[in-house]
């Protein structure tokens, strides 16, 4: 990093290990999701998080908002450890950290419309707001994520995946948080699609300072939207750079593979 | 033109408004016939029920002894014939349907507020609490109910009042476990996640997401628990457990019925036609709304 930018989120040999007994007799199995993964979140910068099925992406994004507990290991938000938190520390810090999920239909309440969907989080911290300044605050976010006025009242199974996934935007982003942790955000949208969902998530960093942390098993998303990139393997990090130095030189023998698996668009070239 | 103005206004509004998922549920239960006709049945029984008994000339424990056993005729004003106390089976049918009525619809809310309260509660916090609860919901289902209902009426007296919560503390193991279950699928969606990834509170979560999103299925298993909450009470009537004289519902006329209909069929049929036409709608109805409310979804 050029200057030095200043450290939001720091984490310290995390670790998720599930137990699994296959049979009622035989020996329990353990399954480390997450393996003594350490990083640094700094201010401003988006952060890749790459890796295949199942190697703890996902479990690394639950972890770090404290949406499921961990087995051992050290979370710190600006210096203070996230187990000392009391409740309202706890509640502040949801406020400043924000998440998308994958599913875009999954993540809105299929019995609510999709004003009060986006509402919700201005009802949890802001209470005193009337509900006439909620619905401007809302109607004002809505055509920042390029969502139509008249979908206000309107319902998740009436609109499109890429609509959802701006609606989940646009609620993760309502009370201005400082992160936002975007887990496989494109992945269930087709391509075109895609590349609006991800111009939407550089120009909304840009208008809110936010510092991005994206999750994607796809390399090329990966390169087109990060600063930063950790390479992940069955719950370790392999490398954890630059994005364009890694994809220049990738050291790791898995990461080299990575890259040589993404599709170029000019397959003679490669 | 006029008309060409109109309908954009129509389409507009529609545009705004959005259809939710009830509105479209209701569209689909209204194009099942058997439900509709079913539901018209229903409403009529209740209505002829709670106010039928005013516009005929007899009470319901009015008794006349120049006119003991008459067969149904439309001279004597006794529709459908008279009992051994001369007392009409028009008037009684019809104040023994409220009683039966209220009791399905009292005891089934009962059952259901305690089942979705107890239900949620296991269901979301799961752990040791869920294994608890649901022990317990095993341990009360292992006691054969109708056992511990005439136990309790015997312990506590025969108070009609108590009949409707009796009734409704046995009904809601099955719902407490339905919800439970439904509930567990439910908190696994990314749509609580977020939620609590917002900083929601468990109170407010059960509240504004898990139980709206439990209502399909509880509305349909309300439909199906009526029925068999009036059938409970008859059998409890029945057996000399439920309402007393001169007191009625649809259990006792039918218990009475069964016993002279050798003599006089009608105190038997006539009852008997009522409950069966009743619990056959509220069937059919509960079917058409788990048809309607689109079991995918859960």
């Amino acid at each position: 990093m050029k200057n030095e930018a200043t450290n939001i989120l720091t984490v310290d040999n995390l670790k998720l290990h599930y137990s699994s007994a296959k049979g009622f007799f035989s020996k329990k199995e353990i399954v480390k999701a997450v393996d003594d993964i350490s990083f640094n979140l700094l201010e401003g910068e988006t952060l890749g998080i790459v890796g295949e099925s199942g190697s703890g992406k996902s479990s690394i994004c639950r972890l770090v908002l404290n949406l499921i507990s961990k087995s051992s290991g050290k979370i710190t938000w600006f210096d203070k450890d996230l187990d000392t938190f009391n409740k309202k520390q706890m509640k502040e810090f949801r406020r400043k950290v924000q998440i998308i999920f994958q599913d875009p239909y999954g993540s809105l309440d299929p019995r609510m419309t999709i004003g009060s969907i986006i509402k919700e989080p201005l009802d949890i911290f802001n209470k005193k707001f009337l509900k006439k300044e909620k619905e401007k605050i809302i109607t004002e976010l809505m055509n920042d994520v390029g969502l139509s006025n008249e979908l206000f009242n309107r319902y998740p199974h009436e609109l499109s995946g890429g609509q959802c996934q701006r609606v989940g935007i646009a609620r993760a982003i309502i009370n201005k948080p400082s992160v936002l942790i975007c887990d496989e955000p494109v992945s269930a949208l087709d391509l075109s699609i895609q590349a609006q969902i991800l111009d939407l998530l550089k120009n909304l960093k840009n208008k809110y300072s936010l510092t991005l942390v994206f999750v994607s098993h796809d390399l090329s998303v990966i390169k087109s939207i990060c600063d930063n990139v950790i390479v992940l393997r069955s719950g370790k990090i392999v490398e954890n750079r630059e994005v364009n130095d890694l994809f220049r030189n990738p050291e790791n023998e898995y990461t080299k593979k990575l890259i040589s698996s993404v599709p170029s668009p000019i397959p003679l070239k490669r | 033109m006029r008309l060409l103005k109109k309908t954009d206004n129509l389409e507009m509004s529609y545009s705004l408004k959005g259809r939710s998922l009830w509105v479209d549920a209701r569209r689909r239960l209204f194009q099942n016939k058997a439900a509709v006709i079913s539901l018209f049945i229903l409403i009529f029984i209740s209505i002829i029920s709670v106010f039928g008994p005013f516009f005929i000339q007899y009470g319901f424990s009015d008794t006349d002894w120049s006119s003991i056993y008459q067969p149904p005729s439309l001279e004597n004003g006794h529709y459908l014939g008279t009992d051994g106390n001369g007392r009409d089976l028009l008037v009684r049918i019809l104040h023994g349907g409220r009683l039966s009525l209220s009791i399905g619809v009292i005891a089934t809310f009962v059952s259901v507020f305690i089942g979705v309260i107890y239900g949620t509660i296991a269901g979301f916090f799961g752990g040791k609490l869920d294994t608890f609860m649901m022990r317990v919901v095993e341990i009360l289902y292992a006691m054969p109910y109708l056992i511990f209902v005439i136990i309790l009426m015997v312990v506590f007296g025969r108070n009609i009042y108590f009949l409707f919560i009796a009734i409704g503390a046995v009904e809601w193991l099955t719902m407490a476990r339905i919800v439970r279950g439904q509930t567990i699928s439910l908190k696994e969606k990314e749509f609580i996640e977020t939620s609590r990834a917002l900083g929601q509170s468990n109170t407010l979560i059960i509240i504004k997401h898990i139980i709206p999103n439990l209502a399909g299925p509880i509305i349909v298993y309300i439909t199906l628990m009526v029925p068999s909450v009036i059938i409970l009470e008859s059998f409890l009537s029945f057996l000399g457990l439920g309402v007393q004289e001169p007191l009625t519902s649809w259990g006792v006329l039918i218990s009475e019925g069964s016993r002279e209909m050798e003599t006089a069929w009608w105190l038997l049929i006539f009852p008997g036609s009522f409950m069966v036409i009743t619990l056959a709608s509220l069937n059919f109805i509960g079917d058409g709304l788990r048809d309607a409310i689109d079991p995918k979804e859960y």
